[in-house]
């Protein structure tokens, strides 16, 4: 069974989202603690607005709920009653949607953002990279990848503001009129401030500055944006005094920069507006901030805000992406339920082919008078035979299962009765069996 | 006997109503069913024309006057209104033209469609034909001040929209008005262009006042000067103002403070519509 577990932006607020982030460094814990439990596959999709986890095991849905549930909570030291309410837990074909809506970026708090395409495959990487990927999680999230590709390109949805540095662009917009007069500090060289300063700098801001704590990463990214790199402790006087734009996404586990600390800055800045992005989780900046004067700030679930102001907008293009997500869910099914009778099918062939072995084994004394062509073309024949009779069952169990209708006839059953394939089924009676239908 | 003043300058007050009616839809009204953009422009682009059209009309209000009366428009509190709206309508309109800042005359225009209406309502009062009102000096004096306090109306108007702009974007209030409303950077530069043509202007039409008064009433002493409630409230402006310019100039202050000193600036000046005066000699202009 295929299982999808984890909280999003849409019920678990930051404060709670924070504590449940599998940040990079975590995740060979993670799945080496997911690895001790009776599952088969596993990938971690853990973003800014979501840590989700996705399974495949041969477990009741409840029974793999508790687990997973017990799981998150021992992992992250959180009581399971403080944020079971904002789990959702998914099986099957919901599971599968959801996940392309993720990629589709139909689902992202930017709607319609590039940026999560990224982040999936970067899931589906380091899933990979400790060897929790299988045939069925691999395959389903390179189709997603391939469906937000699609949504991507198809749709509106992935045109204009709809990533947080899009986002961020748009509201520094409502306060500085150029941006090449402006003044940007990253704190943090991660990948988020990375990709959002790039949406500054492509709008025209010209001087950045980015400090880290590691100064040799500041100095990375710094040539990478063409702007100067600063020390960290720097960056607190006199980074904050000459910035216009501050993005935030360190890797720290508590706020950096407090009421406190700004406030001596601020009377340096005389009144000039300050914006603070904190696009970091867990945050980097305490809210009471923006109680000061001049200031400006808005964290993740702010941005959201901005982004709903857009949707209805958009609509029609969301018609239209969510029309391609359903598109592609209903192939990665099909595919999904064709791997579930595969073995079926395998089994099948074993069977028959063991048959012939044995039928030419019985009937070896009679063929000793036979030339070596004689006997090829006799095995030959025996082959074809079975192939022939195999190719209609094999064919409809393929059809039936990605079409979702094995169930209704049930197939896979009727094909091991009918075969022989396992005793325990050998006794099922013929009447309960829709010959017919099935076989023709 | 004032020719065509009145009625020409209730159709410019028409066309500021409308104006200011379509300036105000362009930011507040939300489109539904069309792009923002586009019914935003649509608004704009026939809230311009009526603007202009005020403009014009009340040119030809003034020509009527000046030609009916022989006397300047400022001898009567009818008259100095009716410029003063004139002037703002102008004064904002050339902000708009130049800056692309409708949300400014969603401030500005009311204010000066509400001096054209008060000024109509004196229309029943006769001219002030003193001698002092044929001078150039004091028509000089009265237009320098009519046009700071114009000027002083568009800062007043960036200072609201910048005031509203910070309240929206500290609630986080991210709805369309937050996006019609102009940069917070922009509203502050206007202002501050605005004021610094303002102060000038505002300290020529004082001294002219000063140098008039003492050539008319060689016996009032500078005390008596000063406690003229109009003089005192015209020199509060004038300190607030220079307050504003110094800390934005010199100081490099910038921020929500500054604009409420803009705010209040106009405030004190509107003031002087209600103060007595004592050392002035034409009551008609100056209440």
């Amino acid at each position: 069974m295929l299982a999808r577990i984890g909280l999003s932006h849409h019920k678990a607020p930051i404060t709670i989202r924070e504590r449940f982030n599998y940040p990079e460094h975590a995740l060979p814990q993670a799945y080496a603690s997911l690895s001790q439990m009776p599952l088969t596959e596993t990938v971690l999709l853990s973003t800014c607005n979501r840590a989700e986890l996705y399974v495949t095991a041969d477990l009741e849905p409840r029974l793999l709920y508790q687990m997973l549930l017990e799981h998150m909570a021992h992992f992250h030291h959180m009581p399971e009653e403080s944020f079971e309410g904002l789990l959702d837990f998914q099986t099957g074909e919901d599971a599968v949607r959801h996940l392309m809506r993720v990629a589709a970026g139909l689902d992202s708090l930017a709607l319609g953002e590039a940026q999560i395409l990224g982040q999936v495959r970067q899931a589906l990487q380091m899933a990979g990279a400790a060897g929790s990927t299988g045939r069925v999680l691999h395959r389903l999230f390179e189709h997603a990848l391939h469906t937000g590709k699609r949504v991507q390109t198809e749709t509106g949805l992935g045109k204009g503001r709809y990533s947080v540095g899009h986002v961020a662009v748009e509201m520094a917009g409502r306060v500085f009129d150029q941006f090449d007069r402006a003044r940007i500090l990253i704190l943090g060289a991660g990948k988020m401030s990375e990709l959002t300063a790039k949406h500054l700098v492509e709008r025209g801001v010209r001087f950045v500055v980015v400090a880290n704590r590691t100064y040799a990463r500041a100095v990375e990214l710094a040539e990478h944006l063409g702007g100067s790199a600063m020390h960290w402790e720097e960056a607190m006087e006199t980074g904050l005094q000459e910035a216009d734009i501050v993005l935030s996404s360190t890797s720290a586990p508590h706020p950096v920069l407090h009421r406190a600390n700004l406030q001596p800055v601020l009377r340096k800045r005389r009144g000039r507006p300050l914006f603070l992005f904190d696009i970091a989780l867990p945050r980097d900046i305490d809210p009471d901030v923006n109680t000061l004067e001049n200031v400006f700030l808005y964290n993740l679930d702010d941005l959201q805000q901005v982004v709903h102001a857009d949707t209805q907008r958009r609509m029609a293009e969301i018609d239209r992406a969510e029309a391609i997500v359903g598109i592609e869910t209903e192939e990665y099914l099909a595919w999904y339920r064709v791997q579930e009778v595969n073995p079926v099918i395998a089994q099948l062939r074993t069977h028959l082919n063991a048959l012939r072995d044995e039928y030419l084994q019985i009937f070896e004394p009679r063929l000793t008078g036979l030339s070596p062509k004689e006997r090829e073309s006799v095995e030959a024949l025996l082959s074809a035979l079975i192939d022939q009779v195999a190719r209609t069952p094999i064919k409809i169990l393929k059809q039936s299962a990605a079409e979702d209708t094995a169930q209704m006839f049930d197939l896979p059953s009727a094909a091991r009765a009918l075969f022989e394939l396992n005793s325990n089924l050998a006794n099922t009676p013929p009447a309960l069996l829709p010959e017919q239908e099935t076989l023709q | 006997m004032n020719g065509y003043f009145a009625p020409l300058n209730i159709l410019a007050l028409a066309l500021y109503i409308f104006s200011a009616v379509g300036y105000t839809a362009s930011i507040f009204l939300e489109a539904r069913n069309a792009p923002i953009a586009y019914s935003r422009n649509k608004l704009i682009a026939l809230a311009r024309p009526f603007l202009l059209a005020g403009i014009g009309v009340q040119v030809a209000a003034t020509g009527s006057w000046c030609v009916s009366t022989h006397l300047s428009p400022f001898a009567s509190l009818y008259g100095t209104l009716s410029v003063f709206a004139w002037i703002a309508a102008i004064a904002f309109a050339v902000t708009d033209l130049k800056f692309h800042l409708p949300a400014v005359g969603v401030v500005a225009l009311p204010i000066a469609c509400m001096a054209l209406f008060v000024g109509l309502l004196h229309a029943h009062r006769p001219p002030d034909e003193t001698r002092l009102l044929e001078t150039q000096l004091i028509s000089i004096h009265v237009l320098c001040i009519l046009s700071s306090f114009a000027l002083f109306v568009v800062s007043f108007g960036c200072a609201c929209c910048y005031l509203l702009q910070n309240h929206l974007l500290k609630a986080r209030s991210v709805n369309g008005l937050l996006r019609r409303l102009p940069p917070l950077i922009t509203l502050d530069n206007v202002a501050y262009r605005a004021v610094i043509f303002a102060l000038p202007l505002l300290s020529a039409g004082l001294m002219l006042g000063m140098i008039d008064m003492a050539r008319a009433n060689p016996r009032i002493t500078p005390q008596q000067w000063a406690l003229d409630p109009h003089n005192l409230i015209a020199f509060i402006v004038w300190l607030l103002y220079g307050f504003y310019l110094v800390t934005r100039l010199l100081m490099g202050w910038r921020g929500v403070r500054l604009q409420y000193l803009l705010i209040a600036g106009l405030l004190v000046a509107c003031t002087v519509y209600f103060a007595p005066n004592q050392t002035h000699h034409f009551p008609a202009s100056h209440q």
